[in-house]
């Protein structure tokens, strides 16, 4: 009687197991990775309009000028050299000279002749990389001191407003800029920690 | 019996066992291949591209030129759900200073610097972060930016890198959790579990990523970085919790996730501390992705493919090649593009794993018990045919004395052994009156001492002895 119970029990399992062969029907291979698939598109072009040049935006002041200037009536512009004027330049497209008793300094026929600046100019200026437009001058309050070999021999104030459409040439590097022009104007300026510096 | 079966059933299924018994061991080497092992593939690298111009709202000086600034940032994410959510840190996509802006802000640095027009970098991007705005095409307009998120993913031609775009479903500013998440358009993605309970300082864990020197954009494998350690303290900060862990994370590996043994995710990387060693960095605690992810009521969880990877592994760990395959086929079927399955697939197959291996032996299980049914039911055959013969009597049963037992069996259910009750033998043979309809063999007599129905002669219900004395009563003798 217990082989017959075992041989039932047997059949049933082998039919069990057969069962459970029979069933797994899993599949077996991976189907592709689906095809058509969202994927990244690309970014629209935009602009905008061009800002003025990185490099000039910022305050200045001039460590080694050579300017032409007109000394005398009747006499052809001078050579004279100077240092220390103050530049700003802003993005908004103005600007502002600063001098304080800055000096230039020439000769006329063997005797010394010195001009003295002292004041605020606002201006207005456009630039390129290469070069500087300036504008109009907008705003005024200088003057200018001629010394020779007799003493001041004139003291001048500008007009608060004037046209004034400069062009130069330049040349920004880091913390230097070289201006300069086709009449014999070459300054050499230094960035100072002011205005347009960050850190 | 119950030897011969366990002893068959080995013999059948040794053809399956030699394979593997002859396979090197595969179990891993630490608790943290094993984690890394059920991470890795919900690991994705985030690349996030920004386009736009800084603007200083003090001087309205725009940098960025005609066509703006483009950065491209990379970091780490991991897949939380087969749907295509991608927890990462929100500073990887946050449009603010600490993420997309401060991106923006770094490259008008680098010009700037270029300008010589900074002095110190940091303090200028404090400046920038204070008093500069980034913005797209039009003042004040947003900044583009564009997310997609990569992984590798199998092929029939071998691995590819799916790059998906992203979406950003929520998120938390770095300062205030460091939590983004990220939805990309794909479906049955390996995922991991959130772990959702506090973890304990000391726990081991796991840091992923993608780090920066390691070139993942450009990597073709796209493997990411594991790095060990543990969770060395429970921080706050701005009333979010964050852990500090002693594994190393570099820059790439931020919103990476940090893992405990489980492959569960206990945080994501947010940020190293400055001046400190590599190893000393902070994950968003997973408490404030679960959080996010409450406040856009999107819920998350493995799916059936991730824990029968995690299955497989634990077949495959354990030297079942046969059931790692399997498993790993299932995983395939749910998840095509499952990298690592493929790949322990392979492993198992190269170990002697089959994808019929299960079903082979279930099958020789059946055909051994198909066997033993035939064998069991021919031998109880032929017993009974021997008991049949051998109970079929010759003559009359002798009526005197103690029958000896004539069953072959000796335990129930076929007969409680009852201790034969010593019959005193009649004077004279009695004659038996059954109550009873007569049996079909009525000349066969029951042994007296064998069956259990049957009493003693003073209690039998059943029998009655008739002697010729009993009949009348009869008249004292004198």
């Amino acid at each position: 009687m217990v082989l017959f119970v075992v041989a039932a029990c047997a059949v049933l399992a082998a039919g069990g197991l057969t069962a459970v062969v029979l069933a797994d029907d899993r599949p077996r291979q991976a189907v592709p990775v689906a095809a058509g698939r969202a994927s990244p598109t690309a970014r629209a072009d935009t602009t905008r309009p061009v800002g003025p040049p990185l490099c000039l935006i910022g305050s200045w002041r001039t460590v080694e000028e050579q300017v032409m200037v007109k000394f005398y009536n009747g006499v052809d512009p001078l050579p004279m050299v100077t240092s220390g004027r103050a530049y700003e330049f802003r993005p908004d497209g103005t600007g502002t000279e600063r001098m304080d008793d800055v000096v230039f300094h020439g000769t006329y026929q063997g005797n010394a002749l010195r001009l003295v600046g002292n004041g605020v100019i606002e201006f207005t200026w456009t630039a390129t990389d290469e070069a500087i437009t300036y504008g109009n001058q907008t705003k005024a309050e200088f003057t200018w001191a001629y010394y020779d070999q007799r003493g001041l021999v004139e003291t001048q104030t500008i007009p608060s407003e004037q046209v004034r459409h400069e062009v130069d040439d330049y040349a920004c590097q880091g913390t230097q800029l070289v201006e300069s022009n086709s009449r014999g104007y070459r300054s050499v300026w230094a960035r100072t920690a002011g205005f347009g510096v960050y850190g | 019996m119950r030897a011969a079966l366990v002893a068959a059933a080995l013999l059948a299924a040794a053809p399956a066992l030699v394979p593997a018994a002859a396979a090197s061991v595969v179990q891993p080497s630490s608790p943290e291949e094993l984690a890394a092992a059920i991470a890795r593939p919900a690991i994705v690298l985030i690349t996030v591209e920004w386009h736009g111009w800084v603007r200083d709202r003090r001087t309205g000086e725009v940098f960025g030129g005609a066509n703006g600034y483009v950065v491209k940032a990379t970091c780490s994410g991991v897949v939380i759900s087969p749907d295509g959510h991608v927890a990462t840190a929100s500073h990887c996509v946050h449009t603010g200073p600490q993420g997309g802006a401060g991106a923006l802000f770094d490259a008008a640095i680098e010009d700037l610097a270029a300008a010589g027009r900074v002095v110190d970098r940091a303090k200028a991007k404090a400046q920038l972060a204070e008093h500069a705005v980034a913005e797209g095409a039009d003042p004040d307009r947003p900044v583009d930016r564009a997310i997609a998120v990569e992984r590798m993913e199998a092929t029939g031609d071998g691995p590819i890198r799916d790059v998906a775009p992203a979406t950003v479903v929520d998120l938390v500013a770095p300062t205030e959790g460091d939590v983004a998440v990220l939805k990309v358009p794909r479906e049955n993605l390996p995922s991991l579990e959130i772990r959702a309970e506090q973890t304990a300082v000391g726990t081991p864990i796991l840091a992923i990523g993608y780090p920066g020197s390691a070139g993942a954009a450009v990597d073709p494998s796209l493997e990411p970085s594991n790095k060990n350690g543990q969770v060395s303290a429970r921080r706050t900060q701005n009333d979010r919790p964050f852990y500090e862990f002693s594994a190393a994370a570099t820059q790439g590996m931020s919103g990476g996730p940090v893992v405990d043994m489980d492959g569960r995710v206990v945080g994501l990387v947010s940020q190293g501390s400055p001046g400190e060693t590599q190893s000393f960095n902070f994950a968003a605690a997973s408490s404030t992705l679960l959080d996010v992810l409450a406040g856009k009521d999107v819920k998350v969880e493995p799916g059936a493919h991730d824990r029968d990877y995690r299955a497989a592994l634990d077949h495959y760990f354990a030297d079942d090649f046969d059931g790692a395959v399997e498993g790993f086929d299932d995983v395939l079927a749910a998840s095509p593009g499952h990298l690592q399955a493929a790949e322990y697939r392979r492993l198992a197959v190269d170990r002697g794993g089959s994808a019929g291996g299960g079903a082979s032996l279930l099958i020789g299980l059946a055909v051994l018990c198909g066997g033993v049914a035939v064998a069991t039911a021919t031998a109880g055959t032929a017993i009974a045919l021997t008991r049949r013969r051998r109970l079929s009597p010759a003559g009359p049963v002798p009526p005197v004395g103690p029958s000896p037992v004539v069953s072959d069996v000796d335990t129930p259910p076929f007969g409680i052994p009852v201790r034969a009750t010593e019959v005193v033998a009649p004077v004279q043979p009695p004659v038996v009156t059954p109550t009873t309809e007569p049996t079909a063999e009525p000349t066969v007599e029951p042994p007296v001492d064998e069956s259990p129905t049957v009493r003693s002669t003073d209690g039998s219900p059943t029998a009655r002895v008739e002697r010729p004395d009993e009949g009348e009563p009869t008249a004292p003798r004198s």
